[in-house]
């Protein structure tokens, strides 16, 4: 186990190094200056030039890199062009804001999509079923700029329940989570209803209803108990991509994380912004899936206690 | 009823009381896309204490899909039932409710494939402490429900019962698996057991250890059995009667030596010669005294032992 642990662990930490660095060359690659962002447009040359020595840019990029590379080991990513404090500071700062989001939603998701999922699989196309169906295949389908928008509209504008943006109160959390979770709803209920359907067929539930299982136990101890593993991993899955992925919802309501701090700092190519939003959402995507693998186990014995027969 | 010497020393003995399964008329129409198919049509049998009744046929006959019905295991929006069963007297096609009084208390069923018939994610002993708790006969409390689970798996001659319920499906062999899913079934102690090729998915030498299992049980506790199967051997090995079962209806039905001996339909002929090797019943009291021993051997040894002898017991 330990050995599996630190193997999963290397493999992580490989991950993030390969993207913290394919992300130092292609920011590099992509079109747009540092140095006039902070300038601004009126700058003269020797201005641009004496910006780009002040943040090292006039460099080699190998060299640049050498210096990145080392950075990374001390974790200090630099100084933040735009808001003149430590990169790793700035972003560490916001992070507390995407996690409760992301959070918040994973959980909506949850209780959600769970029950409604069971709730399909147990009537398979009756009109109610199908009309759900058509509901989640729409849900599916909008886009969560727009979800935003619309729930904005509705129930910050024309009934103004909650606050329209920012994180002032408990209440600004309801509509970006609303949004995030309409989508993620959406695609989790239709997999828990996929795989409650195939296990209600499986042999082994219409043995236990032989022995006189009743129903409640037939679809939660059984059939949950066999479809748990891959939604718990759909729903760790979904929970890391969060965490750097909420980048549209949270421009649409001004939330204070990382996903907007990220489109700031590309807009003025803040190259250690970047770096230090890409490092630490990556450190906590890999943590994330760490966990997902170590509990895989605890849900399936077959995992836990190998493959080979032992009679 | 002819009855004759047979391989199951209570072939003879009389009916007392009422059946423990009467099947009258019992209709089974599956809802497919291509339109309603009657896979089951107008089907009479009954099982007595004591009995064991097989339904042989072909893949597609209906006779699993017989066996499911009687125990109203069919899907609801798939399957229309129509005609009488009677379990212990209640009929569970008049009244759909009833079936959930007798299932896993009055009637338990063996599966086919025991690798796929328990939930992987749980273990035997939970897998077979809920039965033990659904069947109510026992105390509820854990150490008793434990000391009961451990006694059926001794029952059913599994050896350190105590280590093999902390165990999950995947780590037994299919011939355990079954063990299990006997003693699972007997946790109620069922007056029935509908066995639905329950040795179809095993290898032969496992096959002979869990009919010599059944046959022990029924001479312990004189269990009706409703044996479902394809398998000649088995069939002829295990049955008081047997009914011949094609394309949905019987068509031909009789104590197992006479089916067995001098079929009546070509199809039962068909049956017949699809056997490799089959000879005469050679199986005398009086050559073999034990039926259990017989049984066991019979079967391991295939039906090669049965045409070297090649004796007429009558």
């Amino acid at each position: 186990m330990t050995k599996y642990i630190l193997k999963r662990l290397g493999q992580g930490l490989l991950t993030v190094f390969l993207t913290v660095s394919t992300v130092f060359i292609l920011i590099r690659l992509a079109p747009g200056d540092p140095a006039v962002s902070y300038a601004g447009p009126l700058a003269t040359t020797e201005q641009l030039a004496k910006v780009r020595e002040q943040f090292g840019l006039d460099r080699p990029v190998l060299e640049q890199y050498w210096i990145f590379l080392q950075q990374l080991f001390t974790g200090n990513l630099g100084t933040s062009y735009s808001f003149q404090a430590p990169a790793m500071q700035v972003v560490a700062e916001r992070m507390p804001y995407t996690l409760t989001l992301a959070t918040a939603s994973i959980l909506l998701t949850a209780v959600v999509a769970i029950p409604l999922g069971v709730w399909m699989a147990r009537r398979p196309d009756t009109n109610r079923e199908l009309g759900v169906n058509v509901l989640t295949i729409a849900g599916q389908s909008m886009p969560d700029f727009w979800t935003g928008i619309m729930l904005l509209t509705g129930f910050a504008v024309l009934i103004p329940l909650f606050p329209a943006s920012g994180f002032a109160t408990w209440g600004g959390l309801v509509l970006p989570t609303v949004t995030i979770a309409t989508l993620q709803i959406a695609l989790i209920s239709r997999m828990v209803r996929r795989e409650m359907t195939s296990n209600f067929a499986a042999p082994y539930l219409t043995v236990a209803r032989s022995r006189g299982v009743g129903s409640p136990a037939l679809t939660w101890r059984y059939a949950m108990g066999n479809s748990a593993i891959p939604v718990f991993t759909a729903l760790g899955t979904r929970f890391a991509a969060m965490l750097n992925g909420v980048v549209v919802v949270e421009v649409v309501f001004a939330w204070p994380g990382v996903g907007s701090l990220i489109v700031r700092a590309l807009e003025t190519r803040d190259y250690p912004l970047i770096q230090a939003t890409v490092l630490l959402t990556a450190l906590l995507a890999v943590a994330v899936q760490l966990v997902i693998d170590l509990a895989y186990p605890l849900l399936d014995p077959r995992v836990r206690l190998g493959k080979a027969a032992a009679a | 009823m002819n009855a004759q010497a047979g391989t199951k020393s209570h072939a003879d003995s009389g009916h007392t009381g009422p059946a423990l399964l009467e099947v009258r008329d019992f209709q089974v129409e599956l809802i497919t896309d291509a339109g309603i198919v009657r896979a089951v049509d107008s089907v009479n049998f009954s099982i007595h204490r004591g009995e064991t009744v097989t339904i042989i046929g072909e893949s597609g006959s209906g006779k699993s899909t017989t066996a499911m019905g009687v125990l109203r295991l069919l899907p609801d929006d798939l399957a229309v039932l129509s005609g009488t069963v009677l379990i212990d007297g209640v009929d569970v096609v008049a009244v759909p409710k009833a079936i959930d009084k007798v299932r896993g208390r009055t009637v338990a069923l063996i599966p086919q494939d025991p690798m796929t018939a328990l939930s992987p994610v749980h273990s035997i002993g939970s897998q077979l402490s809920e039965a033990i708790r659904i069947a109510g006969a026992a105390s509820k409390e854990k150490d008793a429900v434990r000391a009961r689970a451990i006694r059926l798996l001794e029952q059913v001659h599994i050896p350190t019962p105590e280590v093999q319920l902390k165990k999950y499906p995947h780590q037994l062999s299919g011939g355990m698996l079954q063990r299990v899913l006997i003693a699972i079934a007997l946790a109620s102690e069922p007056q029935l057991l509908v066995a639905d090729e329950p040795t179809s998915a095993l290898d032969v030498t496992v096959q002979a250890g869990i009919l010599d299992l059944l046959l022990e049980l029924q001479e312990q506790r004189g269990i009706g059995i409703l044996m479902i199967t394809h398998d000649l051997g088995v069939a002829r090995l295990i049955s008081d009667r047997i009914h011949v079962m094609k394309d949905g209806s019987f068509v031909e039905s009789g104590d197992v030596q006479q089916v067995v001996e001098q079929p009546a339909t070509e199809y039962t002929r068909n049956l017949l010669a699809a056997v490799p090797v089959l000879g005469p019943w050679d199986e005398t009291p009086t050559v073999n005294t034990d039926p259990k021993s017989t049984a066991s051997n019979t079967t391991a040894a295939g039906d090669a032992a049965l045409t070297s002898t090649g004796v007429q017991n009558d």
